[in-house]
């Protein structure tokens, strides 16, 4: 004690000192049991109870940031995002009327049943599950309510307000929000670590447009499957992509192996007369081959033991030009082996990018099929497109390097707001890809893709009906085909590549049924070029432009070899070497 | 008895005592309104998720287009768009409006127009044209 020391000798002090003690004692108490009393009035006043209890529930786990980012189109609309999801559960024996509880609860809440919710409610256990993910009405419904003994739960969810639109893009993720399919698998670590949204490069406009017009060519023609995609030339950034059958990646469960396969990057297809784009941007760049010269078509030509012949025989000499716009296999195999055959091609494809799987930032990246061994036959097939297989988006950016600077294009589905930091790899000379979009130009003018005509652009473009292979992986199929078309435009200055390919298509009265590539899948591409141009702010081609591509043209009245029958033939004027 | 340092003591650490408990429940208190504020910026975050998922769900472009095609909207072409100078002044309209007389050598006189220089043109009063 501190008046120890100041104590002196005395028979009395040890009673006062005792008694001091006591008093001291006392004070100390009667402190604390202020001090008690001080805090248990603090802790029933409401302002401090009520922020105990917000911070106890906030603490309780279930309120945090979203476990991944946004996924946003080129323009910032929502493709998919974590919402916090409410379910709702009842402890039976604490509602006062079980029966006329679930009969309200049923009203309330969609695909309840009463009956249903009653059974639950009277089997007597302490917990029974009311509803999973309430929608925000239903759960104001619920608390307007005021039942006693319902409880709501938190959890969270991935949601796909798009729907179906862009599912083969973005794909899905799981229970537990780990990606599963798509971006949302590719680029899993990314969502998952960065709060930033991720911005692909899809204009879910475009995305929009070649959905509805490729599912109504997928309907009408009856097609097992459905390719499309929109490829900005000069970035890479594919504007949209679109695979059918497709799904809802809300509820993917439901989709089948079918519908989840993205044709457009993970299926490898021979894609036919479409690779005579390549096959005629190779002879034009050899400088082997010019748009002047003429090759023998008037019968099929033999390799060994197999015959090549043509779907849409002209049975004559055929300029360049003509062999690319009547789209003649044994013009185009003449042309490849002029051009150097089976070595120019395999240079020139691996140039292309064609012999590798597709860089994108997507799970689904089909390996090419190519030859093993370069024989002629192998040469000559793969000239028109057969015996060696790509995913479209391969093609698609083949032909937006060939035709816009000859540059080797990469494509990508984020938005690219710098130019790739990476040297460009010159595929062609810039003449070559001059004369490129003029024939393009002539297969929409004059050639088998007239149907992808349209007021107000020039298009370019190129068709192809390839044979399907058979189901036993050897030959083909002899009655299955692959329908597509390519299309640039404007041919005159190439913004877009506009690509469809339908998969086993059956031609209708319309097509008088036909199910050639220009006759289904022509049309698709018009009408995506005629809605998606307005929308991406492209103008309308200059009438100089269209008279500088028709000046290059000449047509010579011609005498087709078979049936003795005057037709128009066409040659190249101008063509400026 | 107790001395008056020891006395000024004791008050001093009562006092101290006294404004640490209030510090004490001053910062405990203000952690928790921190942390209900937290709590409410998070639920806000949440509330505002789920609103902009309904808003692009509602907005998706399938929708609008049901929903324009229901006012006689139509999806734009090509022919709708015209680049500025391909559009004509309101005098080259006018002088295309007037019909010049022209006689021909029978004597006989008809009047003629002369041929709009541009293909076509926007008149404010009339629309297009």
């Amino acid at each position: 004690m501190s008046g120890g020391r100041k104590v002196t000798v005395g028979i009395t002090r040890p009673v006062e000192d005792g008694r001091l003690r006591v008093r001291f004692l006392a004070v100390v108490f009667a402190l604390a049991f202020l001090s008690v009393g001080i805090r248990l009035i603090d802790m029933v006043s409401g302002a401090s109870a009520s922020r105990v209890t917000a911070a106890r529930a906030g603490s309780a786990g279930t309120t945090r940031s979203p476990a991944r980012a946004e996924i946003r189109d080129r323009n910032g609309v929502l493709l998919a995002t974590n919402v916090r999801i409410l379910s709702l559960v009842a402890d039976p024996s604490k509602l006062p009327d079980p029966d006329r509880a679930a009969e309200l609860l049923a009203e309330r809440l969609s695909g309840v049943e009463a009956a249903e919710l009653k059974r639950r409610f009277t089997v007597g256990r302490r917990f029974a599950w009311v509803k999973r993910e309430l929608t925000p009405d239903e759960q104001r419904a619920v608390l307007e309510l005021g039942l006693p003994g319902l409880e709501f739960r938190r959890s969270e969810r991935r949601v796909y307000p798009q729907r179906r639109l862009a599912a083969h893009v973005l794909g899905f993720t799981g229970v537990d929000n780990q990606g599963l399919a798509g971006i949302e698998l590719a680029l899993d670590a990314r969502l998952r670590e960065s709060e930033e949204p991720l911005i692909t490069s899809l204009d879910i406009r475009v995305q929009e447009v070649v959905r509805e017009t490729v599912a109504a060519a997928f309907r009408r023609f009856r097609a097992v499957g459905a390719c499309a995609l929109v490829l900005d030339r000069r970035s890479g950034e594919l504007l949209a992509l679109v695979s059918l059958p497709d799904f809802d990646p809300n509820v993917y469960e439901e989709a089948g192996p079918e519908q989840r396969e993205n044709r457009c990057t993970g299926g490898v297809y021979e894609l036919g007369s479409l690779f005579k784009v390549i096959t005629a941007a190779m002879a034009l760049e050899s400088g082997k081959v010019g748009l002047h010269d003429r090759f023998n078509a008037s019968e099929p030509i033999r390799i060994g033991r197999n015959r090549i012949g043509d779907d849409h025989a002209k049975a004559r000499w055929l300029t360049v030009p003509e062999i690319f716009a009547f789209s003649s296999n044994v013009g185009t195999v003449q042309m490849a082996f002029a051009a150097g055959g089976a070595q120019a091609q395999q240079a020139f494809l691996e140039r292309l990018g064609m012999t590798r799987p597709l860089e994108i930032e997507l799970v689904q990246r089909g390996r090419p099929l190519v030859p093993r061994r370069w024989i002629d036959i192998v040469s000559a097939t793969v000239s028109f497109g057969h015996g060696i297989a790509v995913t479209p988006l391969h093609f698609a950016a083949a032909v937006a390097g060939l035709t816009g600077d000859g540059l080797r294009v990469r494509p990508t589905l984020l938005r690219r707001d710098e130019p790739v930091a990476q040297a460009p790899l010159r595929l062609v000379s810039e003449q070559t890809v001059r004369d490129l979009r003029w024939l393009m130009w002539l297969v929409v003018e004059k050639g088998t893709g007239t149907k992808a005509r349209i007021p107000g652009y020039l298009v370019g473009g190129k068709t192809g009906t390839a044979d399907k292979p058979g189901k036993g992986g050897r030959g083909y199929d002899g009655d299955a085909v692959i329908s597509s078309f390519v299309g640039v435009f404007p041919i005159e200055d190439p913004r877009y590549v506009v690509l469809v390919t339908l998969d086993d298509p059956k031609g209708d009265k319309g097509t008088f049924g036909f199910r050639y590539g220009g006759w289904t899948a022509a049309p698709a591409v018009a009408t995506i070029i005629d809605r998606i141009g307005p929308i991406l702010g492209v103008p309308p081609s200059r009438p100089s432009a269209e008279r500088r591509f028709s000046q290059r043209l000449k047509i010579v009245p011609t005498m087709n070899g078979r049936t003795g029958r005057m037709e128009e033939g066409l040659a190249a004027l101008d063509i400026g070497r | 008895m107790i001395s008056r340092p020891a006395i000024v003591l004791l008050i001093l650490l009562l006092l101290a005592v006294g404004a640490v408990y209030q510090l004490k429940y001053a910062v405990r208190n203000l952690e928790l309104e921190r942390a209900a504020t937290l709590e409410a910026i998070t639920e806000t975050g949440w509330r505002l998720r789920s609103l902009r998922a309904s808003w692009a769900y509602l907005t998706r472009p399938e929708r609008l287009a049901r929903l324009a095609a229901r006012l006689g909207l139509e999806p734009a072409s090509a022919t709708r768009i015209v680049e500025l100078d391909r559009i004509g002044t309101r005098a080259q309209l006018e002088f295309a409006e007037r019909s010049l007389p022209v006689p021909l050598p029978s004597g006989r006189e008809i009047r003629l127009r002369a041929k709009p220089v541009v293909t076509f043109a926007f008149d404010v009063r009339k629309g297009r044209r």
